[in-house]
């Protein structure tokens, strides 16, 4: 009988493989094996040369991963948004931290309406219209309120290293987002000055913050991000009062939000993803509800207490 | 028979992965296992029924690495 020997080469790629050490335990677990007939190392992975009939090239990635090495037949770069996706619907331990902000931020949202519904009523009391005149507003209010706090809370939940790189985008980002959203909507209720004046300071403080992970440069960054969304919000919403702001607000938030969860996002890929050192310490539910509620409370006041817009009034 | 070696030139994680699979080849019994990664320099305690001489020749050949008894 003759045997046909289907020699097949094929490149695996191994990109945790850091050092010499590294090759020799792969040597070993490819010497255990039968049917291999060569293999070169290169800078990210291994050249195999083996008889297919002896023995598959599953198998052989098989053994390197028992060894606790990465292997693939694509060059593993990040995931794509498509493979994370499905990774979270199913991983519910891994996303752990994700899933406890998801619902903190719906049991939030739902328990802050109730402040909200206060409001409408003792508005409503000396303002019959005050419903159709701060619904819009009061809605956007809370969504800002609960996803800037999703957003930090999800930051903070993970004790971990800050590039410098890394904490500039989260100081900038959460500043920004900060001061932009609050700043509009403050702006559209009470005006320019007062809008203004609460999304700077809103998206200063969250920005300085929130970028202090990574040292001065972060802080500067989220302070000056702080700045410009706080300023800029209350103009977008006041300079579009004669031009259908109401229309413009819903895809005006879902934009923000997406930027918030972007950068949840890219915390997760670049902070906690593959890194042992990073420690899980999650603030509870109740810190969580009782500073939104405490926040929403604050801006409430204030909507109340200080001169309305031309919007409202 | 407890013996005690230091083992010179291991500098990271997978040179202790290394030296562990070659034990668990050749049937040795770790008692402990560490890794000074400034000092280049591992100290392991076994368990085994292997001559001292032995232990040391396998790992030097299967691993490039200086083992001395202590």
């Amino acid at each position: 009988m003759w045997s046909q020997r289907f020699e097949m080469k094929q490149k695996i790629y191994c990109p945790d493989i850091m050092c010499e050490s590294c090759n020799k335990v792969i040597e070993r677990a490819l010497a255990k094996l039968q049917g291999i007939q060569s293999y070169i190392f290169r800078e990210d992975s291994v050249d195999v040369e083996f008889d297919e009939s002896l023995i598959k090239v599953e198998q052989i990635m098989g053994a390197i991963r028992e060894k606790g090495y990465r292997a693939s037949l694509e060059p593993l770069g990040k995931k794509r948004i498509k493979e994370r996706a499905k990774e979270f619907l199913h991983d519910k331990q891994k996303y752990q931290i994700e899933y406890q902000m998801l619902r903190n931020i719906t049991v939030t949202f739902l328990l802050l309406l109730v402040l909200d519904a206060l409001f409408i009523y003792y508005k409503g009391r000396t303002e019959p219209t005050a419903f159709s005149n701060y619904g819009w507003w009061l809605l956007y209010l809370t969504v800002a309120v609960v996803t800037v706090a999703g957003a930090i809370w999800h930051f903070k939940a993970y004790k971990a290293q800050y590039t410098c790189m890394v904490g500039m985008m989260i100081g900038m980002t959460l500043g920004m987002q900060t001061g932009i959203m609050f700043g509009a909507i403050l702006g559209a209720t009470n005006g320019f000055f007062v809008g203004a004046l609460v999304g700077m300071i809103m998206g200063v403080g969250v920005g300085a913050y929130c970028g202090s992970c990574c040292g001065v440069m972060g802080i500067m960054e989220g302070m000056m991000a702080g700045v410009m969304g706080g300023t800029m919000g209350p103009m977008i919403t006041l300079m579009m009062f004669n031009d259908r702001v109401l229309w413009f607000m819903p895809l005006f938030m879902f934009f923000n939000v997406a930027i918030l969860i972007g950068l949840s996002y890219m915390i997760f890929e670049e902070v906690v993803e593959g890194n042992n050192e990073v420690v899980r310490k999650p603030w509870g539910l109740a810190v969580f509800l009782g500073g939104c509620g405490i926040v929403l409370a604050v801006l409430l006041l204030i909507i109340l207490l200080t001169p309305p817009s031309i919007f409202v009034a | 028979m407890e013996a005690t070696f230091k083992i010179k030139g291991m500098h990271c994680k997978s040179c202790k992965a290394l030296v562990e699979d070659v034990l668990l080849d050749i049937g040795v019994k770790i008692v402990s296992l560490t890794v000074d990664e400034t000092k280049k320099e591992g100290t392991l305690k076994v368990n085994t029924i292997l001559k001292p001489e032995e232990l040391t020749k396998t790992l030097k050949e299967e691993t490039g690495y200086v083992v001395t008894k202590i």
